[in-house]
């Protein structure tokens, strides 16, 4: 009964972190939020193997963990937005003029150019999402500054507490 | 009672540029790290007694309240308080220094009792104002560098 309980439970985190993602807006995929849950269920698998041996049935989901763990670390830096082209690429080139940070629209996406050294933000629209595959700039710079920026506007799909500190408890 | 905290560094540009920066709220999420939006500016963004919303997200919480510019004195000073549950001033002084600006950020801050249960207390709440304020300063330095 373990096992069943054990894949249905992860399965089912992954299907509403899915479902959240489709539900709402200006919001981000991050295939890498994925791929921990995957490692998670694999890792929490492999504990419980001194005590349930695998069965034949539970292959299937072993690899589609196994191949979801693996496209996360392939494309960590491809995020799945919830938003609209055009105002996607408004907002992050007027997050860039105030980084004071050159930005181009080039087929593609955005051509970043900080020090002499152009990085592209590759936006690519697919029907009412954006694929965006995010450069890897180095830790101290613009850039990365603007990639912090996106992480915060464009979160994961699971919706934070909202604490309003002007209420009394 | 109320806590206090300042810290200070060198940027390369000149007192007007650093301080005509910080007193546009609309830059701040670009260099705090756990500020994610100012939005409803109402007046213009960087005069006294302009407020706006804001949402600071840390630790998978979205805390939200108002600001309101305190002074602005072109080149030399601006100041704003967040009203709310935290009650914090945060004064930027700019002094040219070697061809740049000498930027003191201090940060007053009081959290009451009844936002104490909602947020990190003690040293670890200290801690990581005080940290969010040093990283706000290094990000400043590396966007208005010349």
């Amino acid at each position: 009964m373990f096992p069943q309980l054990l894949w249905a439970s992860f399965a089912i985190a992954a299907a509403a972190y899915l479902l959240l993602f489709l539900m709402r807006v200006n919001v981000s995929l991050r295939l890498v939020r994925l791929g921990w849950l995957a490692e998670a269920a694999l890792v929490s698998r492999g504990l419980a193997l001194t005590v349930w041996s695998l069965a034949n049935w539970e292959s299937t989901p072993l690899v589609a963990c196994v191949v979801v763990a693996a496209a996360a670390f392939y494309w960590h830096r491809t995020w799945l937005v919830r938003a609209r082209a055009d105002e996607f690429c408004e907002r992050t080139s007027e997050a860039c003029r105030a980084l004071r940070l050159e930005c181009r629209h080039q087929p593609g996406g955005l051509a970043l150019v900080e020090r002499q050294q152009t990085l592209l933000l590759g936006i690519t629209p697919l029907n009412t999402l954006l694929l965006v595959r995010l450069p890897n700039p180095p830790p101290r710079s613009k850039v990365a500054l603007l990639v912090q920026w996106l992480a915060k506007q464009y979160s994961g799909p699971v919706p934070p507490i909202p604490i309003d500190l002007s209420r009394r408890s | 009672m109320a806590t206090t905290f300042e810290t200070s560094g060198h940027i390369d540009n000149t007192p007007e540029a650093v301080i005509a920066y910080v007193a546009d709220p609309r830059n701040r999420p670009l260099f705090f790290p756990s500020l994610k939006a100012i939005t409803d500016i109402q007046g213009e963004p960087s005069a006294v007694g302009t407020s706006w919303k804001w949402t600071f997200v840390a630790l998978g919480m979205e805390f939200r309240g108002r600001g309101r510019c305190l002074s602005h004195e072109p080149g030399r000073l601006y100041s704003f308080q967040t009203d709310g549950g935290i009650r914090s001033t945060f004064t930027y002084r700019a002094h040219a220094e070697s061809g740049g600006t000498k930027l003191t950020v201090s940060l007053e801050y009081e959290v009451p009792e009844n936002a104490k249960a909602k947020l990190p207390a003690g040293d670890r709440g200290q801690k990581l104002r005080e940290e969010e304020a040093r990283r706000a300063l290094e990000n400043l330095q590396l966007i208005l560098q010349r």
